[in-house]
């Protein structure tokens, strides 16, 4: 009688996928699974019922690592992976990052460590290096928002650089040409990238960011409220405020509001994420959408890709990019709106 | 923070040494042991739960049902309850209750069937009968943010009649006498406590509040926006607002300014909760502050320590929490 090896064989897959097939795995490419089927057809292939029970009941270990669970947009990463793992019949196991690179190092041990052989990885603190480390020895880790030369088939990302670029050109077009930014002080990929991309599309435009215009703080409400009275005591004028993100955008609008400033009328601002709290604020903050839903899914479905095919995500491209949610906080000027 | 490795290498000892230590096995040398534990401490190491899972001691784990986890509101109780998680080495799940009984229940069966220790439930839904035969059931259930009759040792709540009462009294010092409400449309305990504690103090200064100056809506943003628009449109005369929360308070001064209302020149808002937000909204958001980041510390302290052993912050745990007035500019 035909061995599940020799099924394998035929169908050019290893044994590992033809179980897979045969437990009626999701992670199955259709045109794999046709194949397998074909060889299971051709060589009458019957397993045996005890290994059947045995196979069945394993299910695939899917793993992922965020940095907690309390801010709603790691909630909003985590609900899509959770649904995903349900609608695949999927084990999932969480681990928390937290906030250094020690403790990312250690939620992937540890969900190796409890066999989870696709892990989707929400990293802002491990180097480039490190990732492509452990991209090279964990075939299925997915990487989520973050970039990693070499690796881009197994990460989905989004362009921080094109958003934030998209933030410049509407505020120029809205006939802007005096610009100051807040970013978030910590150098991460996320603003590292953003401010690259703002400064880039300024120097397109023609439009220098002199250095008083630049102000660094912690990404919180109290941070963007810092960083503008920053601003603000370096005599820095500007009709346009490019936010790294909503958190310091709400507080940045309560810091212009104690300078006797008011949103969008004297100053108009730009926040990046679309949280809910883009729409708290008064006036509701025009803002980039931030798509995590999406990407979570689609690197969710990516690590599995990964497991189901060794290493075969080639040609995989995951960028994502983010949109203009256009709400209150920013005008046009009004020479511009006359002509 | 160190990680096992690094704690080995400053000991001079094995990797699995330090694993052998953390584990409490005999086959140390007491002096090797002083050792590792003297490094472990100097650098402030506490192993990671799931590490700890891999050397042999399985983590204990708190379940926790949480209404929505979007809301900032129950983002705060989370925050609370990761926090001391983390710092007590034990794992932590959270389902989504969704505000509806049978929601509350699934997520309630999900976590127990899930092998948690123990589960910390912040339910909207779920009357008292109902939650009195979970709680009969299933001994190692707890309530935040409810206080429930028959079991009082495994509730921490709030004073909202208090709380309410409060707001009244702010508004009243200001002179506003035109008073109308914004509550939720989910009529549970908290929403009606609020409420009767605010319309006693109104009666006690003899000022009357009509029942068509009651607007209900959703527990959201939007909800205060839509039943500040049906205030208005009603064309009645009001100089201010009570809202249920600080997050439909936003909605509601998002709408009032919207329409030409200024607050508080024109109407005074206080809200309930005092979030990070309210102290960044414009106008600075006057409200009630609801201890609720220190409940969810307290309490998740209380039974991680019981699950431990020791009953007895459980037993002396703070059932009824008081409120406290926060003046700002929006009243």
């Amino acid at each position: 009688m035909a061995k599940i090896d020799d099924v394998a064989k035929l169908a050019g897959v290893s044994p590992a996928t033809v179980s897979r097939v045969m437990n009626g795995t999701s992670a199955v490419k259709v045109s794999t699974r046709q194949k397998v089927e074909a060889a299971l057809a051709q060589l009458s292939y019957r397993p045996s019922h005890a290994a059947r029970a045995l196979a069945r009941t394993k299910k695939i270990s899917l793993g992922l690592v965020v940095a907690t669970f309390s801010e709603p947009f790691f909630m909003s990463l985590t609900e899509s992976i959770v649904s995903f793992a349900t609608e695949n019949d999927l084990n999932l196991t969480t681990a928390i990052g937290g906030d250094s690179a020690d403790g990312e190092s250690e939620a992937i041990d540890t969900l190796r460590s409890q066999g989870c052989k696709a892990i989707v990885m929400h990293s802002k603190y491990l180097s480039d290096e490190r990732l492509a480390e452990l991209l090279n020895t964990i075939p299925g880790l997915v990487l989520l928002n973050r970039l990693v030369f070499g690796f881009e088939d197994r990460c989905v990302w989004l362009d921080n650089k094109a958003g934030a670029k998209s933030m410049v050109r509407r505020l120029y077009d809205g006939g802007h040409r005096q610009f100051a930014c807040i970013n978030r002080a910590e150098k991460i990929d996320d603003s590292l990238d953003r401010f690259s991309g703002w400064k880039t599309a300024l120097q397109e435009h023609g439009v220098t960011l002199i250095e008083n215009a630049v102000a660094e703080a912690d990404c919180t409400l109290d941070g963007g409220y810092q960083a503008v009275n920053q601003l603000l005591a370096s005599g820095a004028s500007f009709t346009a405020l490019l936010c790294y993100d909503d958190s310091m955008a709400f507080g940045a609008i309560r810091a212009l509001a104690d300078a006797g400033l008011s949103v969008p009328k004297d100053v108009s601002i730009f926040g990046f994420n679309d949280s809910y709290m883009a729409r708290t604020s008064y006036p509701k903050l025009t803002t980039m959408h931030y798509p995590v839903e999406q990407m979570a899914l689609e690197a969710g479905r990516l690590a599995l890709k990964c497991i189901a095919s060794g290493n075969a995500c080639d040609g995989h491209v995951g960028r994502y990019l983010p949109v203009v949610i256009a709400r209150q906080s920013d005008r046009r000027l009004a020479e511009v709106a006359m002509s | 923070m160190k990680n096992i490795r690094q704690i080995a290498k400053l000991a001079g000892v094995s990797h699995s040494t330090v694993s052998r230590v953390l584990n409490g096995s005999e086959s140390v040398k007491k002096e090797t042991r002083e050792r590792v534990e003297k490094v472990m401490a100097e650098q402030g190491y506490k192993p990671n739960i799931y590490a700890r899972g891999m050397l042999g001691e399985s983590p204990k784990t708190l379940g926790v049902v949480i209404p929505n986890v979007m809301d900032p509101f129950f983002s705060t109780v989370i925050s609370s309850i990761e926090r001391v998680c983390r710092s007590q080495a034990t794992q932590l799940l959270i389902a989504e209750g969704k505000t509806t009984p049978d929601t509350e229940l699934e997520a309630i069966n999900y976590l127990l069937n899930k092998g948690c220790d123990r589960l910390l439930v912040h339910t909207k839904a779920l009357s008292d009968e109902q939650l009195a035969v979970v709680l009969n059931k299933s001994k190692e259930i707890y309530l935040i943010n409810r206080a429930h009759p028959a079991y009082p040792e495994r509730c921490s709540g709030f004073d909202n009649y208090v709380g309410g009462g409060l707001a009244a009294k702010a508004l009243i010092g200001r002179g506003r006498v035109s008073v109308a409400i914004v509550t939720s449309s989910i009529m549970i305990e908290d929403a009606t406590d609020r409420l009767q504690g605010f319309i006693d103090e109104l009666h006690a200064n003899d000022i009357s509040l009509s029942k068509d100056m009651i607007f209900s809506a959703a527990s959201s943003l939007n909800g205060g926006t839509v039943a500040a628009r049906s205030l208005l449109t009603k064309g009645a005369k009001f100089d201010a607002v009570f809202c249920y929360n600080d997050i439909m308070a936003a909605g509601v001064i998002q709408a009032l300014q919207d329409n030409g209302v200024n607050v508080p020149a024109d109407v005074s808002v206080v809200g309930f909760d005092d979030l990070e937000i309210a102290n960044y909204l414009v106008p600075r958001l006057s409200t009630i502050r609801y201890p609720v980041a220190e409940m969810a510390e307290a309490m998740t302290q209380a039974i991680l320590q019981d699950l431990n052993g020791d009953g007895s912050a459980l037993a002396s745990l703070n059932n009824r929490w008081q409120p406290v007035f926060v003046s700002r500019e929006s009243h």
